[in-house]
């Protein structure tokens, strides 16, 4: 299931960014993993050039979810669109690789000197002119604004609010889209957008405004959140995940954003995919609220094992060192606890227990240390999988996040475990040498007796 | 030479220091309450609690509670110098030399001294060894081990030779390791009623105030009512069994505990037999250790600052 959505996730990152083939592949992948993924055929029909085909998956997932708003509206427009062959594609429906690219957008230019006068003869004449109540005049005016700057901050809300007012929403409509399709990055125009879409009821209109707006890099995490919140409160999980992956990929260090993404996946079930988000967010940082909101969160159940700790080849070593402080330990109580009598064999003994010691990390706990991991030529680990997927209580050490770091192959990490016991048991015998000559001759100690214990005489015997 | 009045008074403030910190800040860790993040089974501390309790119930047990007479003592006692640790008699050929550092680590001198280790080995145990995984947990608990026998033997110039029992030096490790790692956890203790008298007016005053960090356990049902705040007129209960204190309170005290009589051994060494307090005192600085052993992404959340 994890896999399924993974893919699904990439299909949809894909298409978005305009890589139609390799979204279509990824989403038939994903699909044929679990073909119960409603989003998976919505989005797969964006990606399919033939009516016929994109109306076969639409109806996927309309057998999937007969409530879903957007399949019904896309599904509508393109029954429209094959009973008017000559009326000119949906913008928002990609039909082709080809087709798929953004629409012909007017340039954005910089209205030179002449034309900035211009407008600011135009912006005075319509406030005049909606003083005199000529409402019409005034917004003619705005217009003439809008050929130059479709999206000119005084001309466009003046506009659009009055034609709004006079129910000219359609009008409304089209000036809002040619300041959307002139590249304006202003996300209140978005949102103005949503209310129109919402306004004329075409909630898929909507909802691919919204996830636009999350994309800009304008539209702030409140923005985002708001959004978000929209979705949730209707249960469109999905809808919200979608706004959520667009806001983290134009504001990557938004805690918020990862704490909300995290909360999203964890109240659906996904907590593992969840956790991810919580430990990406409490890596920014812990002193703000957020951050230290997702490292409570993930306190409260497994943290994750990150590619930097694996792949640390120091960490490997300090766990080495730990081996050889105990080793250290016990070659100086077998010198009979005086560090000059240690001798070469037993500083050799504990030399050698760090290296053996090493060698058995290497080869259980730390067998993705590079540059070693690369040196064998070592392969990337398949995912883990859990027993029980969503149960980390039942599971021991830390969730097993995917990784990309080679790791060492099975035989080469049975050789240095082997390797290294060996030279951790010579280790041993070199340091405890006097320990296990004693142990293997006993000789019966000296006992004092009761009588010189009470007499506190222990010391004579 | 102090006089004998000073040394009565020395006598008589730091007997009421004791009775009023073992009477104030006694409370008997039960549980630790904290969260286990890696959720591993302890499967060391139990193995631990077992082979300690087997040894003791099984080997040195029926010999030292059958005993009618002092003279059927002499196995118990030949069982402690052969495998009590004896730091003069590391390299003497009447004995299985530094391997007394572990056989000692796992005897004990009687019920209560083995029910008080165990009991604290099973309260922080747990999380240290969540906090390392078993291997590394374990060879930990025996590294504090080998440093409280080694250190305790090597600062203290007595010249009598009675030998070392007891897994207290190594448990102090762990305690050690708890107070680095997890300081403002929540111990379940249990609280003797004696105490409630001593500790009523620090309770009643934590209450007013809301120092925040000391609460009332949630589990016990049987409180009684021992007051009235005054300012809210409400019941506050003074007397519960069970109450959750922060870790860092009862372990810095065990530690403070420690200190003067430490000091006391090493200055004069000691000479007689009971609680080798620099055992547990080098013990629990032997904890200082702790980051060789615990998991890597723990150490690098650790110094990150980041919550355990």
């Amino acid at each position: 299931m994890t896999d399924a959505q993974t893919l699904f996730r990439q299909g949809v990152l894909a298409v978005r960014e305009k890589n139609i083939a390799e979204g279509r592949k990824l989403l038939t992948e994903s699909l044929r993993l679990d073909p119960n993924n409603e989003m998976g055929w919505l989005w797969l029909s964006r990606t399919v050039s033939k009516a016929e085909i994109k109306l076969q998956c639409l109806d996927r997932t309309l057998r999937l979810n007969p409530a879903n708003e957007a399949a019904n509206a896309m599904r509508q427009q393109i029954l429209n669109e094959i009973n008017h062959r000559d009326a000119p594609p949906s913008a928002e429906v990609a039909e082709t690789e080809e087709e798929a690219a953004p629409p012909p957008k007017p340039k954005r230019k910089t209205p030179t000197a002449a034309q900035q006068r211009q407008i600011q003869g135009w912006l005075s004449s319509a406030e005049r002119l909606v003083e005199q109540e000529d409402v019409e005049g005034a917004i003619d005016k705005w217009i003439r604004v809008l050929e130059i700057v479709p999206d000119h901050e005084i001309a466009l809300p003046s506009a659009v609010r009055h034609l709004s007012r006079q129910k000219h929403i359609d009008d409304a409509h089209d000036l809002v889209w040619d300041a959307i399709h002139s590249d304006t990055e202003n996300p209140a125009i978005y949102l103005t957008a949503v209310d129109i879409a919402r306004y004329q009821k075409n909630e898929y209109e909507a909802n691919e405004l919204r996830e636009r707006l999350a994309l800009l890099p304008t539209a702030t995490e409140d923005m985002i959140s708001e959004l978000v919140d929209h979705y949730r409160k209707r249960d469109e999980h999905h809808q919200a995940e979608t706004i959520l992956l667009n806001g983290i990929q134009s504001h990557p260090q938004s805690q918020k954003l990862l704490v909300q993404i995290g909360d999203l996946l964890t109240d659906w079930g996904r907590k593992h995919e969840a956790q991810t988000y919580y430990e990406r967010a409490a890596r920014l940082g812990t002193r703000t609220k957020e951050g230290k909101v997702a490292d409570q969160k993930l306190l409260a159940t497994a943290p994750l094992l990150t590619d930097k700790e694996r792949g640390s080849m120091t960490l490997a070593w300090r766990e080495a060192a730990g081996v050889g402080v105990a080793y250290l330990l016990l070659g100086w109580q077998d010198a009979g606890l005086n560090m000059a009598f240690m001798g070469v064999s037993r500083w050799l003994g504990v030399l050698l227990s760090v290296a053996g010691a090493y060698l058995t990390i290497t080869a259980t706990s730390s067998p993705q240390q590079q540059p070693l991991g690369r040196l064998f030529k070592g392969e990337p680990p398949e995912k883990p999988k859990r027993k029980h997927e969503d149960a980390p209580s039942e599971a021991a050490g830390p969730i097993p996040a995917a990784s990309e770091l080679p790791i060492i192959p099975t035989h080469i990490r049975l050789i240095l475990g082997s390797v290294g016991a060996v030279i951790l048991l010579i280790a041993f015998w070199l340091v405890f040498s006097q320990a296990i000559t004693l142990l293997v001759n006993p000789v019966p100690p000296c006992i004092p007796t009761i009588e010189q214990l009470i007499n506190g005489e222990a010391h004579g015997c | 030479m102090l006089s004998p009045i000073i040394l009565f008074l020395y006598f008589l403030f730091y007997f009421l220091l004791n009775v009023i910190l073992m009477a104030v800040y006694t409370p008997l860790p039960v549980s630790d309450t904290g969260t286990v993040r890696y959720r591993t089974m302890p499967w060391g501390t139990f193995a631990l609690i077992v082979i300690n309790s087997l040894v003791f119930l099984l080997w040195q047990a029926p010999e030292y509670y059958q005993a009618e007479t002092v003279a059927d003592l002499a196995p118990y006692i030949n069982k402690l110098w052969m495998y009590g640790y004896r730091e003069t008699h590391l390299l003497r050929p009447d004995s299985i030399g530094a391997f007394t550092t572990f056989t000692s680590m796992f005897m004990h001198g009687g019920m209560w001294h083995l029910f008080g280790n165990m009991l604290y080995l099973w309260t922080f145990g747990r999380r240290v060894e969540d906090a390392c995984g078993t291997v590394r947990f374990l060879l930990f608990y025996l590294m504090s081990g080998m440093v409280a026998n080694m250190f305790s033997g090597i600062l203290n110039p007595s010249t009598v030779d009675l030998p070392g029992i007891g897994a207290s030096g190594a448990i102090s490790g762990v305690m050690g390791a708890y107070l680095i790692l997890f300081p403002g956890a929540q111990i379940t203790c249990m609280w003797a009623p004696a105490g409630t008298w001593l500790r009523m007016p620090f309770v009643w005053l934590m209450k007013v105030l809301h120092i925040p960090g000391f609460k009332d356990a949630k589990t016990w049902k049987t409180e009684s009512v021992m007051s009235i705040n005054p300012i809210k007129n409400t019941y506050i209960y003074l007397h519960n069994s069970l109450i959750s204190l922060p870790a860092w309170t009862q372990l810095l005290f065990f530690l403070i505990l420690q200190i003067a009589p430490s000091i006391e051994d090493i200055q004069g060494g000691k000479e007689v037999g009971g609680v080798n307090t620099l055992a547990h005192l080098t013990g629990f600085l032997a904890a200082l250790m702790i980051f060789l052993y615990v998991r890597k992404d723990l150490l690098t959340r650790y110094f990150a600052g980041r919550a355990l």
